[in-house]
């Protein structure tokens, strides 16, 4: 259910979107447009990370279903 | 060997990607999970069925070896660059990292320990263009951190690749 449930909310359109911030930050700091902000750099580092989590936990927990399933065949 | 192929083709490329100035700064937490994620969806290709689920398991295989291949391209590709050029970026941060030590809550002696390391692998660099302890130590960093991020980019990619097959 979970896993369906970040599927229809979380398309990869949106994980694209939601990393477009921390793109812009990475490169901006990095050729010096701006000085290094930690509080920007969490910011956007946390809309990443949220949205890979949701994805990652949702694939983990599919893994661990293809597991009990082969486990239940044996 | 050749059912890690796709991890090889896309390891390469990250390995590759990760020595190139600007881009290198998303090695870890885009490039390395991204050819994970490519490294699942060729795999799908190249059996030529891609309307079949791809196991997690096998996207958590295919994601390790990718950061494991990008992990062993990055490393050889830096210490081969280290070696001709005899200049690296620990070169230009060494100043700030002397300020960095300085600043750590340990004891002077330690401090010392710690800086006297990186004069040497410095100097190493400078004279020799190659320093084991610099070697090693990337290798490590970059074998830990690769692995950890491919995995999570192979988790990742095959659930991306299923849930589109769902929609079909």
């Amino acid at each position: 259910m979970l896993i369906a449930e970040v599927n229809r909310i979380l398309k990869l359109k949106t994980a694209f979107i939601l990393s477009i911030p921390m793109l812009l930050d990475v490169a901006f700091t990095t050729i010096g447009a701006y000085p290094y902000y930690r509080i920007l750099s969490l910011s956007t580092g946390i809309l990443v990370g949220c949205i890979a989590y949701l994805y990652f936990y949702a694939g983990l927990k599919k893994y661990f279903i293809e597991k009990e399933i082969e486990e239940d065949e044996d | 060997m050749k059912k890690y192929l796709p991890s090889l083709v896309t390891g390469f490329a990250a390995g590759v990607l990760q020595i190139v100035p600007l881009v290198k700064s998303f090695a870890c937490c885009l490039i390395v999970p991204a050819a994970a994620g490519l490294a699942v969806f060729l795999d799908q290709k190249s059996k030529g069925n891609n309307s079949v689920e791809i196991p997690i398991s096998r996207g958590i295989v295919l994601g390790i070896f990718a950061g494991l291949f990008a992990a062993f391209f990055a490393t050889f590709f830096e210490v081969f660059i280290t070696l001709i050029t005899h200049n690296n970026e620990i070169l230009t941060v060494y100043p700030e990292l002397q300020k960095f030590i300085s600043g750590f809550p340990l004891d002077d002696a330690s401090k010392q320990q710690a800086l006297d390391i990186f004069e040497a692998v410095v100097q190493e660099i400078k004279t020799s263009g190659f320093s084991l302890f610099y070697t090693l130590s990337i290798t490590i960093s970059n074998l830990f951190v690769n692995v950890i991020f491919g995995l999570i980019g192979g988790v990742i990619g095959a659930n991306v690749f299923n849930s589109r097959i769902r929609k079909q």
